[in-house]
């Protein structure tokens, strides 16, 4: 996964800096609802994670550290392997060779998704009033975004229905910034120590649908809650198992789109 | 090592400012101070604007974003510093248009794809349709419309990712143009 990429998936995060804990909630492409029910993938290429981790530097902004970001890669794939042959929920594709105009195209096509992917959890979001968030509320009765038909060539070449998309960050304070957010404590503004992100998504191979989304977004404060660090497997474990229990939500989703 | 920083770019210049959002539910809409109208998607939404700017999207501004807005003459392009000059072409007023988004992109480069001269509404006007790539690498399409008819400069301005969402969701900026209409002031003004 190319380094913009990465950024990008940092960069989302740092848009969130100042906004409170979201809570993890999922999507789902209203035609897996909708009658006649549009079935579930049940082979999925496994792309690689796409994460990136740091420090949060004295001034604030988010420094990779490469040796981390490989760490935590490491720990994100290997605990979707295990998650995902835990609950049965689809056979893993490996992802296949492809060229460099290819690799092109996935890296822009997973660009977008994390663009719809980010949209879809700010509109509606948590920092809305109540009277945006209720404007919004068809997207999320009827959510329908889509990144186009142009990943079926690796529908084509593997025979999957769909592939999963991970994309996050995990950034964690650096001594100074602990100082930081000390003093500013002190002086009464709160401030994160640190943040991890991750996103996961099940996107149809052949018409680019995000059939499911979730996310999960931590922000650490002083002295306590802590954010994950992907570093350590048994962080990356929990983040990504507790996301997958969400997958594929259809009655939760369900229900949730029939609470108005 | 790399440092990330945050950026904005024009395109989303806008984003922290956006509520007031309403559901477009009769495709009939205009200006809040009437000074303009079109026909918008129905199942968009539009976000509480200034009264002469109308602000809408369909998943949200950071996918795709159309603004309409009808400016002053005289401060046609803020960023320039510059209004529409006297019996400027719509050649010479799209000119100016490149250069003013340009100016609100900077450092990132625009590139121009087409620009000619284009029918907005009943008026004169004209089309361009760029393209830019943000600070992270992903590709926008833009087009901007627009004519000068007595003291107001009338400009529609849609952006969208070039991949997939640009060409889907671009009737909504072509139907607009096509049913734009500036209000008909008997004073002229």
């Amino acid at each position: 996964m190319s380094r913009r990429l990465l950024l990008r998936a940092a960069v989302s995060v740092a848009s969130l800096w100042s906004a409170a804990c979201a809570s993890p909630a999922h999507r789902v492409h209203h035609t897996l609802l909708d009658s006649p029910e549009r079935p579930l993938p049940t082979a999925v290429i496994l792309l690689r994670p796409g994460i990136v981790a740091g420090e949060v530097a004295d001034d604030g902004t988010f420094e990779e550290r490469e040796d981390w970001t490989l760490a935590s890669s490491e720990n994100v794939e290997k605990a979707l392997r295990n998650g995902i042959e835990r609950r049965g929920a689809f056979r893993i594709v490996e992802m296949p060779e492809i060229s460099p105009e290819e690799g092109d195209l996935l890296e822009e096509h997973l660009a977008l998704f994390d663009l719809l992917a980010g949209a879809a959890f700010e509109y509606p979001g948590d920092e809305m009033d109540a009277a945006d968030a209720r404007a919004w509320r068809h997207r999320v009765d009827r959510f329908d975004a889509s990144v186009g038909e142009g990943l079926s060539f690796l529908a084509d070449r593997t025979g999957a229905d769909a592939a999963l998309v991970t994309l996050g960050s995990c950034f964690l304070p650096s001594g100074r910034w602990k100082t930081t957010v000390l003093v500013s404590a002190l002086l009464g503004e709160a401030l994160p120590t640190g943040t991890t992100r991750l996103t996961l998504g099940v996107v149809d191979l052949r018409t680019g649908d995000l059939l499911w989304i979730d996310r999960a977004v931590e922000f650490g404060a002083l002295f306590f809650d802590p954010v994950s660090d992907l570093r350590e497997a048994e962080d990356a474990e929990d983040r990504v198992d507790g996301l997958l229990e969400d997958y594929p939500g259809l009655e939760a989703y369900a229900a949730k789109r029939s609470r108005r | 090592m790399g440092r990330i920083a945050r950026t904005a770019s024009i395109a989303l210049a806008c984003l922290p400012a956006c509520a007031g959002w309403s559901l477009v539910e009769d495709p009939a809409i205009a200006a809040p101070d009437g000074s303009f109208g079109f026909e918008a998607p129905v199942g968009w939404m539009r976000a509480r604007g200034g009264d002469a700017e109308v602000l809408l999207t369909r998943e949200g501004p950071p996918v795709q974003w159309f603004e309409v807005r009808a400016l002053p003459a005289d401060e046609a392009f803020p960023l320039l510093g510059e209004g529409v000059p006297l019996d400027a072409t719509p050649a010479e007023i799209a000119a100016l248009t490149i250069t003013e988004l340009s100016a609100g992109l900077d450092p990132i480069p625009l590139a121009v794809l087409e620009r000619g001269p284009a029918a907005v509404g009943a008026d004169e006007g004209f089309l361009v349709h760029g393209r830019y790539a943000d600070e992270l690498g992903v590709s926008f399409d833009l087009l901007a419309a627009g004519f000068a008819r007595r003291n107001r400069f009338y400009r529609l301005l849609f952006r969208a990712p070039t991949l997939h969402i640009f060409d889907r969701d671009r009737f909504a900026f072509d139907r607009a143009v096509a049913t734009f209409r500036p209000r008909e002031d008997p004073e002229g003004q």
